[in-house]
């Protein structure tokens, strides 16, 4: 496992894939599986002496306060102004969580139970907050291989979701322009907006009120405009300091006996599939839009979706801008890739309800 | 081995979450729409009155 540690760390330094988790996650790894590492719990002459580390994951992870305090830095940092501009995204943010209920669907069929495959589907939401907080809620023991898998395959991105679109679009598909809407999207839309999808949202599935809503206060202090230093610091300090216990806590899941097992590579693989059924849910979904529109829309756009953000947005447009170098996408691939935040959040408290109440 | 009483419930969760997901989402789409129509006619109303 102490191996596994450095090569986390290795993958961190040298090919960035998110270092700002799999750093504190790497070493905290090696820290844990250390002989009689002090950083973890150890009964000595029958009197149980508590590790910071389980500490740390009691204290963030079992309570779920860690992945909601990073939703707040994460909403204070989107602009849902692409977004607001091009309303008809909303349904690529919910096309594109495709990959969590299928995955979930085939998990089962791999011999995890119900609970263990939703929190093995939510890697699909490409949301590590989001599939940290449903793994802490159902599969504890999963955790260590959901986290590693759903915040390696966000940065795999670039190589993921290309071959799935060129695989399911035509050239000529991939060709269609988007013009700019040119909508001036004012402020008092911007301070509505997270507050009614809160309220819509958490009176649809009250189960999604503590993600979406703090995702959402997260939003308002950046949009409210008379919280700039507040919102920076969210943005900045909270998000990084969160990050480094978020990371601690999770290493410290990662034992050799929840570890090395033949289910964590069946969850990777699954994270896999997760990330290539959302794509093509997202790609799909906008191709079967494009019957009933006159103005077709690209259905690249779809995979956009899925709320690695803004990776994903930045892949579809490169991927436009291949086929036809006037094709000018991002605002539109940006707006598609904030409401699969919304959707990912929405899809975690709605899995939640369904699963609990099973 | 595989146990189709969890499928057959993992397969009825994951239909009716991402129908439900399709129809929250196709809501906020709805009101968006609706609110973003509705503050730019009001502000195109008051830019004229200013202008006047």
């Amino acid at each position: 496992m102490i191996f596994i540690g450095i090569f986390l760390i290795y993958l961190a330094v040298s090919k960035e894939y998110e270092p700002a988790l799999l750093i504190p996650i790497g070493f905290s790894t090696i820290l844990v599986n250390i002989p009689l590492s002090s950083a973890v719990d150890q009964v000595i002459d029958g009197v149980l002496h508590k590790g910071v580390l389980n500490i740390f994951f009691d204290i963030g992870i079992i309570t779920e306060i860690f992945p909601l305090l990073i939703f707040i830095a994460v909403g204070s940092m989107i602009d849902f102004g692409p977004l607001l501009e091009n309303p008809v995204m909303f349904l690529f943010g919910a096309a594109a969580q495709f990959g969590i209920f299928a995955t979930m669907v085939v998990a089962t069929l791999l011999g995890f139970d119900i609970k263990q495959a939703a929190s093995i589907g939510i890697i699909g939401a490409a949301d590590g907050p989001t599939s940290i907080y449903v793994a802490g809620r159902f599969a504890k023991e999963l955790l260590g291989p959901i986290s590693v898998a759903a915040y390696s395959y966000m940065s795999l991105v670039p190589i993921i979701q290309p071959p799935v679109i060129k695989l399911l679009t035509t050239k000529e598909e991939r060709k269609i322009k988007m013009e700019p809407k040119g909508v001036k999207i004012n402020k008092k839309i911007r301070i509505i907006f997270p507050i009614l999808v809160t309220l819509v949202a958490s009176l649809l599935a009250p189960s999604s009120a503590a993600l979406i809503g703090f995702l959402m206060f997260g939003n308002l202090l950046r949009e409210c405009g008379v919280l700039n230093s507040i919102s920076k610091t969210a943005q900045n300090e909270l998000a990084h300091i969160v990050t480094i216990f978020l990371g601690l806590s999770i290493g410290s899941t990662m034992t050799a006996d929840k570890f090395l097992r033949p289910q964590t590579l069946f969850i990777l693989l699954l994270g896999l599939v997760a990330f290539i059924f959302d794509t093509a849910g997202g790609v799909l979904f906008a191709k079967f839009l494009n019957l009933f529109l006159k103005r077709k829309i690209n259905p690249m756009l779809g995979a956009a979706g899925i709320s690695a953000f803004p990776m994903s947005a930045r892949v579809i447009h490169q991927l436009g801008r291949k086929e036809d170098p006037t094709n000018y996408l991002l605002m539109y691939a940006v707006g598609a890739n904030v409401a699969g935040q919304i959707g990912s959040v929405l899809a975690g408290g709605i899995l939640i309800a369904l699963v609990s109440g099973i | 081995m595989i146990n189709f009483s969890e499928f057959f419930k993992a397969l009825r969760v994951g239909i009716v979450g991402y129908l439900f997901l399709i129809l929250v989402l196709t809501l906020f789409f709805l009101s968006i729409k609706f609110f973003v129509k509705m503050f730019s006619k009001y502000d195109s109303r008051s830019d004229s009155n200013e202008a006047k």
